[in-house]
C-alpha cells in the first residue's frame, strides 16, 4: 500500500489537488472558513511588510533620484516663494499706507465740510529755521486764492494767519511766535484778553487784571475781535497764573490747543473782511 | 576751502533746519557751520560765511532781517578769533567752542532784537537761548566727532 503511494505520488498529488480545487470551487460561497476574514487579515499582516520590503528595495534608486531631482526643484520654489512673499509684503505694506493715507484724507473732508466758511486744505512744507520766528510755509498762495492775514486754522483750533503770499506759496506766523497776538475770550468766566506768542511752546494771556476769574484748564477761545480771527476757535487751555511784576496784571499761560509740530497740513479760510 | 562744497553743505544744512523737529527744539545747524567754518578761515571769510549764513536764515524766517546776518557774521569772526588762540584739533576744545559760541549768538541776537523791540520777555528769551545752546553744543558735538576725524585721518593719519 505504502508502495503504491510512493510509486504514485505524482499521480496521486494531481488527483489531491484536482479535488482540492473541486472542493474550492464548490463550497467558497457557503463553508465558514472561506467567510471568515480572519484569515485574509492575517495573510495581509504577514505579507504586506515584506511586500512593503521588497517594494522599498526596488524603488529606493528610483525615489533617491527623484529626491534629489525634487530638493532641487523645492529650492527653486522656495526662492520663487520667498520672493513672492517679499513682494507681498511690500503690497501690503503700501496698501496699509494706502488706507491710512486714504483715512486721513477722509478726516480732513469731514473736517473741512463741517468748517462754516470756504477752506483751502494747504500742506507744510518747511517750518522756519530760526530759533526765535515760529512759522511755515504752505504749498498754497495767491494763485490759490490765499491773501495775506487769511486765518489759518486746524481742527485742534487756530494756527495761525497768512504773513506773506506768493503765487505759489505762503508764510502762516504761528500762534505761539513772539510777534503774534490774536484777541481771546475764556470760554467759562468770558474774561477777554490779548493771546501773545512767546516763541516758545506756550502762549501768554495778557492784558487781564490780578483779580480776574482765570483758573487752571480754563479754555481760552478767539472771541472774533480784531479783524483777523473768526470768533469761537480754541485758542490753549489756562496752565499757570501769577501775578505780574507790576502787580497789577496777572501773568497767564496757556498751552496751544494745536500742537505745531505734528501738524502736515491746515485749513486756510478766506480773509475775515470777506464773510463778516 | 572749496566753494561749491560749502554751498552743498549749506543747502542740505538749510533742507534738515526746516523740519519741523530740528527748528522747534531750538537746533541752529547754520550756527554750527559758521562756527566750524570760523575756526578754519580768515577773519574775513569767517565774517562773510556768517554774514550770508544769517541772511539766508533771515531770508527763510518770518522775521526781520537782521538779527540772524549780523549776530552770525559776529560769531563767525568770534570764532575766527579764536582760533588764533585757542584752538586745537579735538573735538573736546571745537564742542566748548561751539558751547560759548552759541551762547553769544543767542545773547547777541537778543540784545539786537531788544533793540530792534521785537524780542520776546527776557523770562521767555532766557529758555529759548538755553534749551537752543543745549542741543546745539549736543549736535556740535557729535557733528565735531566725525569732522576732528574726518579731517585727522585725511592730513595727519599719525593721529587719526
Amino acid at each position: 500500500m505504502f508502495k503504491f503511494f510512493l510509486k504514485n505520488s505524482s499521480g496521486l498529488f494531481l488527483v489531491l489537488v484536482f479535488v482540492m480545487c473541486i472542493w474550492l470551487l464548490t463550497h467558497r460561497g457557503t463553508s465558514r472558513f472561506f467567510q471568515a476574514p480572519s484569515y485574509k487579515v492575517t495573510t495581509l499582516d504577514i505579507w504586506a511588510p515584506i511586500q512593503k520590503s521588497v517594494n522599498w528595495l526596488i524603488s529606493f534608486p528610483e525615489n533617491t533620484l527623484n529626491a534629489i531631482r525634487e530638493l532641487r526643484n523645492l529650492q527653486q520654489e522656495v526662492s520663487r516663494l520667498q520672493l513672492e512673499n517679499q513682494s507681498l509684503h511690500i503690497e501690503l505694506s503700501n496698501q496699509k499706507s494706502m488706507e491710512s493715507e486714504l483715512n486721513r484724507l477722509k478726516e480732513i473732508l469731514q473736517i473741512k465740510a463741517k468748517l462754516p466758511h470756504k477752506a483751502k486744505i494747504a500742506h507744510i512744507i518747511a517750518h522756519d529755521p530760526s530759533t526765535w520766528n515760529k512759522s511755515f510755509v504752505i504749498d498754497l498762495g495767491s494763485d490759490d486764492g490765499i491773501e495775506a492775514d487769511s486765518p489759518v486754522i486746524s481742527e485742534q483750533g487756530i494756527v495761525g494767519r497768512v504773513l506773506d503770499v506768493t503765487p505759489k506759496h505762503s508764510r502762516v506766523l504761528l500762534l505761539s511766535d513772539k510777534e503774534s497776538s490774536i484777541s481771546g475770550i475764556d470760554q467759562r468766566s468770558h474774561v477777554t484778553g490779548i493771546v501773545l506768542g512767546t516763541s516758545r511752546n506756550e502762549l501768554r494771556y495778557g492784558y487781564v487784571s490780578t483779580g480776574e476769574d482765570i483758573q487752571n484748564d480754563d479754555l481760552i477761545v478767539s472771541s472774533g475781535l480784531g479783524g483777523i480771527y473768526p470768533k469761537g476757535y480754541s485758542i490753549g487751555t489756562v496752565v499757570k497764573k501769577t501775578q505780574s511784576e507790576n502787580g497789577l496784571n496777572a501773568d497767564i499761560r496757556l498751552v496751544p490747543s494745536v500742537d505745531f509740530a505734528a501738524l502736515d497740513y491746515v485749513f486756510v479760510l478766506p480773509p475775515i473782511s470777506v464773510y463778516e | 576751502m572749496r566753494i561749491p562744497r560749502e554751498i552743498f553743505l549749506l543747502f542740505v544744512i538749510f533742507f534738515i533746519q526746516q523740519v519741523p523737529m530740528v527748528s522747534d527744539w531750538g537746533i541752529d545747524l547754520p550756527l554750527i557751520f559758521v562756527i566750524l567754518v570760523g575756526l578754519r578761515s580768515e577773519p574775513a571769510q569767517a565774517a562773510g560765511w556768517g554774514f550770508v549764513v544769517g541772511l539766508i536764515q533771515d531770508l527763510l524766517s518770518a522775521g526781520g532781517i537782521g538779527p540772524n546776518t549780523v549776530a552770525k557774521a559776529m560769531t563767525g569772526l568770534g570764532a575766527c578769533f579764536f582760533k588764533m588762540r585757542i584752538y586745537r584739533e579735538k573735538v573736546s576744545t571745537q564742542t566748548f567752542l561751539i558751547f560759548g559760541m552759541s551762547i553769544f549768538h543767542g545773547v547777541f541776537e537778543y540784545l539786537l532784537m531788544r533793540w530792534e523791540g521785537s524780542a520776546p520777555r527776557a523770562e521767555d528769551a532766557f529758555w529759548l537761548i538755553c534749551r537752543s545752546v543745549a542741543l546745539t553744543t549736543l549736535v556740535g558735538w557729535l557733528v565735531c566727532l566725525f569732522v576732528v576725524r574726518f579731517r585727522r585721518r585725511r592730513f595727519d593719519p599719525a593721529t587719526a
